[in-house]
């Protein structure tokens, strides 16, 4: 009877410990505080002296840029800083745990200004930026929104299209889709000539990898099975599509309505299948080559041809990382018949809702980003978003000239490849999927019609 | 007669007494000494399941959405073909893999048996590579195994071998887990095997040297079933670690090219932080436990019938 007794307190002990912790709990729901305080005469840095921030970073280079400059940040401010950088993958799992916890785990974070960022801000889980941004004791004067392109802000605007549309990132860096090349491969195998078509770069790129004996290849792109390669594909995919608009938040991938995909778009078969073509003229794994696998490669001097982020560039030119220091080319990507076209990619600093630090946290993100500290620490990522810092020469005179015309180039015509959609990545490899089909010798127009047919399935849940 | 071990407790008149029916013991102290251990673990395994059991019936976004949409997400699950052929591969790579780490494990084990001298050091080499966490396991053979700048192909050039893309065609890339995972877990069954040897008693194959079996009938008649229960406790783990195949997967082929090596585990991860469905993760994983259930208890049916005399 003692031993029913005994096992059956130990039951119910078990069950309401398991039911409370079984009972699903909402988020938090997103607060942002009115700050309440009179205008000093001067911006006061200094307002939130002896908090304690935690940042949540990537491992990239832009934290490589600004881990020297955070001490500056804690004498002007008098906030200690807690760095905390992961390994990208280790980080995009991080951060996600981290903006979804009950208690702070970091004030402010490396944000993915894609649908990553607008599926935090549908689930509440990201601070807007604009109550700051409109409040002078709050933001320095100086500080000029108006100087970071429109295009750039609209990857962190949300809801998208709305006029209430409220500020949640601030962007850090931006990388838009160009063409390396290796003079060197060029010079020896197509005579120093530079494709000035797509058309031209695929024969080019098939022509080196042929005569390349497999020790160099003529062309890597990403070709893993990942949603990784979805930004650098939209860079080329528009460079088909032309001028045409590319509206958010449904980007070239819908025609204004979630129900109604237009992959069958002519335009985006070739630019689908263009990827497609450079993937053959590469190594012969590369459906296992991600941007990391892909950008040692080049950098080992084994590619002629490397169409990626504009990121990579600076890194190419220190000897410490790269074995083509002065020998890489840098320019935008070869023309189709509608144009030179490409896409572009931000990461930002966000401040997660469950912050309770938010206004230190502002101050931080409001440091890291103005006219005079955005020049400094983008040297070492070769993607400062403000336009004022590709006319300041400390940023300019810090990286290769050509690289800085090319990318200044790439920006004119640069359009966000985002798409604002809970559950893109989900599509995102599906479209990745149909580029691996067109790899495996599907014709092109039957595999973005297979795409179009899974795309119906998942927007329309039927 | 009052146990040694009652003596010691003083309030052990407030213990359950009640004698097991099969083997007439009083369970007593011992209850009290497994008790906080059995809750803990009881919470901690039980709550995680029941979570996502519960969490599985539902469309939750990892935010502030939670739709109850009862048995959608399992139908959704058990009538999609890409389901059942990542179900496939799952099974490609364990049969692959417990096979071959099988045969070489239990090769290796009674060839250092028999050795007789440098087993210490053969067992030390040979368990080098389990200590190796399996990320680390992943990138090194996805540097050793790169078609371009590997040494493997390197290698196997200079020797006129031909080649592989290895990890980088569908063709390829699983045979090329498989040997990535033999690489690195053979050495746990060559352990437990060889451990298993040496228990055996040596009266049966005295016995049987002086009847003039061969060593092959020794292995036959007296070896292979006085070590099937090992066997199949080995078979068992491997089994179960095999199934649940991640970190080989996550750090060389990320479960491509296209979806050639897409794994349970891999896609579940996918779905749960790539995705953020999680809802369908767990009933993913709810799926692939009451399946690993049933490949044990399928194992534990065969090994009771199996005789080890």
């Amino acid at each position: 009877m003692k031993t029913k007794i005994f096992l059956i307190i130990n039951l119910i002990i078990i069950s309401v410990l398991v039911l409370v912790a079984c009972a699903p709990k909402a988020t938090p729901t997103p607060e942002t505080k009115p700050v309440e305080t009179a205008a000093p005469a001067g911006f006061d840095w200094k307002r939130f002296s002896g908090q304690e921030i935690t940042l949540l970073f990537n491992e990239h280079p832009w934290t490589d840029g600004v881990r020297p400059h955070i001490q500056e940040f804690e004498d002007l401010t008098g906030i200690k800083v807690n760095l905390q950088p992961f390994a990208e993958d280790l980080y995009f799992d991080k951060m996600e745990l981290a903006v979804r916890s009950d208690k702070p785990v970091a004030d402010v974070y490396f944000l993915p200004m894609d649908s990553t960022a607008f599926t935090q801000y549908s689930a509440g889980l990201i601070a807007p930026l604009t109550p700051y941004l409109n409040d002078p004791t709050m933001t320095a004067a100086d500080y000029d929104l108006a100087d970071f392109p429109e295009g750039f802000q609209a990857s962190g605007m949300y809801p998208p299209g709305d006029a209430k549309a409220q500020l949640y990132g601030i962007p850090i860096t931006f990388e838009a889709y160009i063409l390396f090349y290796n003079k060197d491969l060029v010079d020896k195998y197509l005579g120093g000539k530079i494709p000035e078509t797509f058309a031209d770069l695929i024969a080019a790129a098939n022509k080196v990898t042929q005569e390349g004996n497999g020790e160099v290849y003529g062309a890597v792109m990403r070709g893993i099975r990942s949603d990784t390669i979805m930004d650098t594909l939209t860079g080329v995919v528009f460079n088909s599509w032309g001028t045409d608009p590319t509206p958010l938040p449904y980007n070239i991938w819908f025609a204004g309505d979630w129900k109604k995909p237009q992959v069958t778009d002519p335009r985006i078969t070739e630019g689908l299948s263009n990827y497609a073509a450079m993937m053959k003229a590469g190594p012969p794994n590369v459906q296992s080559i991600d941007w990391n696998d892909a950008n040692q490669l080049f950098a080992q001097g084994k590619i002629a041809f490397f169409i990626d982020a504009s990121l990579f560039g600076p890194a190419y030119e220190n000897a410490e990382t790269s074995a083509v220091v002065g020998k890489v080319g840098y320019a935008p990507l070869p023309k189709t018949s509608k144009g030179s076209m490409t896409g572009h990619w931000l990461w930002g600093l966000g401040i997660p809702a469950n912050s309770e630090k938010k206004e230190a946290a502002w101050y931080f993100i409001q440091w890291a980003t103005n006219k005079e500290n955005e020049p400094k620490i983008g040297t070492a990522t070769g993607g400062a978003p403000r336009l004022s810092t590709w006319g300041n020469s400390v940023y300019t005179q810090a990286l290769n000239p050509e690289y800085v015309a090319a990318v200044q180039t790439a920006m004119a015509t640069s359009r966000p490849t985002a798409v604002f959609y809970e559950g893109w990545k989900e599509i995102a490899i599906m479209i990745v999927d149909s580029v691996q089909e067109m790899y495996g010798g599907t014709d092109p127009a039957q595999a973005t019609e297979n795409l179009q047919q899974k795309m119906l399935k998942v927007t329309t849940g039927q | 007669m009052v146990e040694y071990w009652e003596m010691a407790i003083p309030y052990n008149h407030l213990l359950p007494m009640t004698r097991n029916r099969k083997t007439g013991r009083k369970p007593g102290v011992a209850i009290w000494y497994i008790g906080p251990a059995l809750i803990i673990m009881g919470i901690t395994s039980v709550y995680p399941v029941i979570y996502s059991i519960v969490m599985s019936f539902f469309n939750w976004d990892w935010g502030i959405r939670l739709d109850f949409v009862g048995i959608k997400n399992y139908v959704m699950y058990l009538t999609d073909p890409v389901f059942w052929k990542i179900l496939g591969h799952t099974i490609y790579f364990t049969v692959g893999a417990v096979s071959v780490e099988l045969l070489l494990g239990l090769a290796l084990a009674i060839i250092v048996n028999r050795l007789g001298f440098g087993m210490g050091v053969i067992r030390t080499l040979l368990m080098l590579p389990l200590m190796v966490s399996g990320i680390i396991v992943a990138l090194m053979w996805k540097i050793l195994l790169d078609p371009t700048l590997g040494i493997v192909n390197y290698l196997l050039r200079l020797v006129s071998l031909p080649t592989s893309v290895w990890f980088g065609a569908a063709k390829t890339a699983m045979p090329s887990i498989i040997l990535v995972d033999t690489w690195w877990q053979t050495a746990f069954v060559f352990i437990v095997l060889s451990a298993g040897l040496r228990s055996l008693p040596q009266e049966p194959f005295e016995a049987a040297e002086v009847d003039g079996a061969s060593s092959l009938q020794a292995f036959r008649y007296l070896t292979l079933p006085m070590l099937s229960p090992i066997l199949l406790t080995v078979l068992i783990f491997r089994t179960i670690d095999c199934l649940k195949v991640f970190a080989i997967i996550f750090g060389t082929t990320g479960g491509g090219p296209e979806i050639a090596t897409e794994a349970m585990q891999t896609l579940a991860y996918r779905t749960a932080f790539k995705f953020l469905f999680l809802s369908r993760s767990m009933t993913l994983m709810v799926i692939f436990s009451l399946i690993i259930l049933a490949i044990v208890l399928i194992y534990l049916r065969f090994g009771e019938r199996t005789p080890t005399q």
